[in-house]
């Protein structure tokens, strides 16, 4: 998609924002996730300063990082590149997507059905194979994969829904 | 025992069967991952521990430093061949490696980089024999507060040295420490950060956390990019170097051995600022500068050889001190923990066999690289051809699979692919995640050194800066502030990359 909305032809997906912004984005998310780290903190006990307890550091950490977080935003905006980047690739996206279904299907519906389908679709999408070849080519490889690491190998996949 | 009779012992653990098949099998999947562009050391390492777990500590070690050592060989191949450095430390080779192959002479380049790359990774070794006995007694004498300004040093050197901006490097770290933070707390095992989790309790997985980190977020970095043709690998007869060029090599080649080992000791990207420190000096004290990124011989040489002289010195830092100078070498760390084996002072010692054994094993991995690399130079260039589209989904799912294996965790799963998307995220605007991992390893031992000496000193928080080995560490540090204060003043470096 272009930075308009409408797809471009590389097949790439621009956010049309320029690149100080992500770059500032990603450091009000780093300061952020330091905001929620002291939050969790707090009811950590943190003893006394010469003698601290397991929340002290945690606490000192979250607040170093709240500061650091909205030095890099800073930076960021006082740099002020204003180009327009591709922040994400249409491929990477897809694979970050099917990586994250991997993940949490992996133990609920097994090995090779989940490892067939996740190679089916990055297959499909990475090497751009028609869908029958990429559906074939993946049930394959997650097979030999199988074969390889469970068989040969002896290391213990799940199992999920059909039984291997 | 000398160290020469515990170096003999070692050379018997190395070579025993087994252990020379490890470090084959290291050396030849390291050789791979070096040569195939967007995956360096760090992945090919992070994608095998959990491989190595069903071995014995030694039988880790030594298939993981034959990896480290492999992957610093073959990021050469692509650096000469293709223009495109296999990893980080190859960047310079690039340079003039390229430019020997346009001229034809790209088997003479290969040569000579394996052949530095030997020499440097002996010398290496020898200093780290020389070195590492005599820094571990040193260090026995250390106390918590010493190993806590210790690890606060090497955490801040990283900071310095590292290519990104410090602001950013230091982010990495506090986010690294946080990360380490999870999990039962060391001295009072309150639950932190746990939500309730027993998986949680024993803290993010370290092999979860690097392989997203880098094997995750390399693959998906790679995807942006567009991958040159591949060119013919060079014939057997253009291998050998003329004399000539022999000539030419030969002092870069020894330049660039006590350069790498140098920088080996300093903690963060050493492998990395070696190359670079080493083609500078061949350049400057070259009669015939303007050669330089023409295709000179030495601008090849002395880079390569620095490059593998880092592998045996990173190792002292963390065999002595326990602290990994380099991520490669925190995923060494995470190995020898996983098998009960702690790197330190004592681990020569309590160790001998493991410590030895991996030196021994660093020396048969140069043999074998020097052995493999050139005859298989055109089967690597073949492994290159294989289209990223093919690779990627299964490089993935080796990845899946070796974070499962761990602990056949779910949660591990989804720590690898957050920690994957992360890591691609902040690589994008310029983050070195490679402190974050460090500051990762360390959080524990830096937290539990850190109670410790206030403890010891009933809260005084003079501790940290009385004794002898603290003052050390801290005039280690105030060098390293000079020096990046002059390489502001003096324009280097500007005050925000």
């Amino acid at each position: 998609m272009s930075a308009n909305g409408r797809p471009d032809m590389t097949g790439s997906i621009r956010t049309g924002i320029p690149h100080w912004i992500g770059d500032a984005l990603v450091g009000l998310a780093l300061a952020g996730g330091g905001a929620v780290l002291v939050a969790l903190s707090l009811p950590i006990p943190r003893g006394e300063i010469g003698n601290p307890g397991p929340g002290f550091l945690p606490l000192v950490l979250g607040l170093v990082l709240v500061g650091l977080g909205i030095g890099c935003a800073v930076r960021a905006w006082r740099a002020h590149v204003g180009a327009g980047v591709v922040l994400a690739e249409r491929k990477a996206v897809v694979c970050v997507v099917a990586l994250f279904g991997a993940a949490l299907a992996f133990v609920p519906f097994g090995f090779v059905p989940t490892m067939a389908i996740f190679l089916a679709v990055l297959f499909g999408v990475l090497a751009s194979m028609p869908w029958w070849r990429a559906a074939l080519a993946g049930g394959v490889a997650s097979i030999a994969v199988w074969f390889w690491f469970e068989r040969l190998l002896g290391l213990s996949l799940p199992a999920g829904v059909v039984g291997f | 025992m000398s160290s020469f009779g515990y170096l003999l012992d070692g050379f018997a653990v190395a070579l025993t069967a087994r252990n020379l098949l490890l470090c084959f099998a290291g050396c030849l999947w390291g050789t791979a991952v070096g040569v195939l562009p967007g995956l360096g050391p760090l992945a090919g390492m992070a994608l095998l521990l959990p491989l190595t777990f069903k071995l014995d500590p030694t039988g880790a070690v030594i298939m993981l430093a034959g990896i480290f050592n492999g992957a610093m060989y073959g990021g050469s191949t692509t650096s000469i061949l293709m223009r495109i450095p296999g990893e980080a430390a190859s960047v310079v080779t690039c340079l003039d490696g390229y430019e020997m192959a346009k001229k034809g002479r790209a088997g003479a380049a290969l040569t000579i980089a394996a052949l530095g790359s030997f020499v440097g990774g002996t010398f290496s070794i020898i200093g780290l024999m020389a070195i590492g006995p005599v820094l571990a007694d040193a260090m026995l004498t250390v106390g918590p507060a010493a190993e806590f300004v210790l690890m606060l040093t090497a955490l801040i050197v990283v900071s310095a040295v590292s290519n990104s901006p410090p602001v950013k490097t230091l982010t990495m770290i506090v986010v690294g420490l946080a990360l380490g933070m999870v999990g039962l707390d060391p001295l009072t095992a309150w639950p932190r950060f746990t939500f309730g989790s027993l998986d949680m309790t024993d803290g993010i997985n370290f092999v979860a956390l690097s392989i997203g980190l880098f094997g995750v977020s390399e693959i998906l970095l790679t995807l942006d990019e567009k991958i040159p043709v591949v060119p013919k690998a060079p014939r057997w007869r253009d291998l050998p170097p003329t004399r000539e060029e022999f000539r030419q090599a030969t002092p870069a080649v020894l330049r660039g051995s006590v350069i790498g080992f140098l920088f080996g000791l300093v903690p963060g990207v050493s492998h990395i600022i070696s190359t670079f420190v080493s083609y500078a000096v061949e350049k400057k004290i070259s009669k015939t500068p303007e050669a330089f990124g023409t295709g000179a011989v030495a601008g090849v040489a002395g880079p390569e050889t620095a490059n593998n002289a880092t592998t045996g010195a990173s190792m002292i830092p963390l065999m002595v001190l326990g602290i990994p100078a380099i991520p490669a070498t925190a995923i060494l760390l995470s190995a020898l923990l996983i098998h009960g084996v702690q790197p330190g002072p004592l681990m020569m010692s309590e160790h001998p066999q493991v410590f030895w054994g991996l030196i021994a094993s660093l020396y048969l991995g140069n043999i074998i690289l020097v052995v493999l690399n050139l005859p298989l130079v055109s089967i690597f260039v073949t492994l290159l051809r294989t289209p990223m589209g093919i690779l990627a989904p299964l490089v993935l799912t080796v990845c899946l699979i070796g974070v499962y294996s761990v602990k056949a965790s779910p949660l591990d799963l989804v720590v690898v692919a957050v920690s994957g998307v992360a890591g691609y995220l902040l690589r994008k605007f310029a983050y070195d995640v490679a402190p974050l991992l460090l500051a990762f390893v360390l959080a524990d031992r830096l937290e539990l050194s850190f109670r410790r000496a206030l403890t010891i000193s009933d809260g005084d928080y003079a501790i940290f800066v009385q004794g002898p080995a603290v003052k050390v560490f801290l005039a280690i540090l105030l060098v390293v502030g000079v020096l990046q204060a002059a390489a502001v003043w003096l324009g280097y470096r500007t005050r925000t990359s």
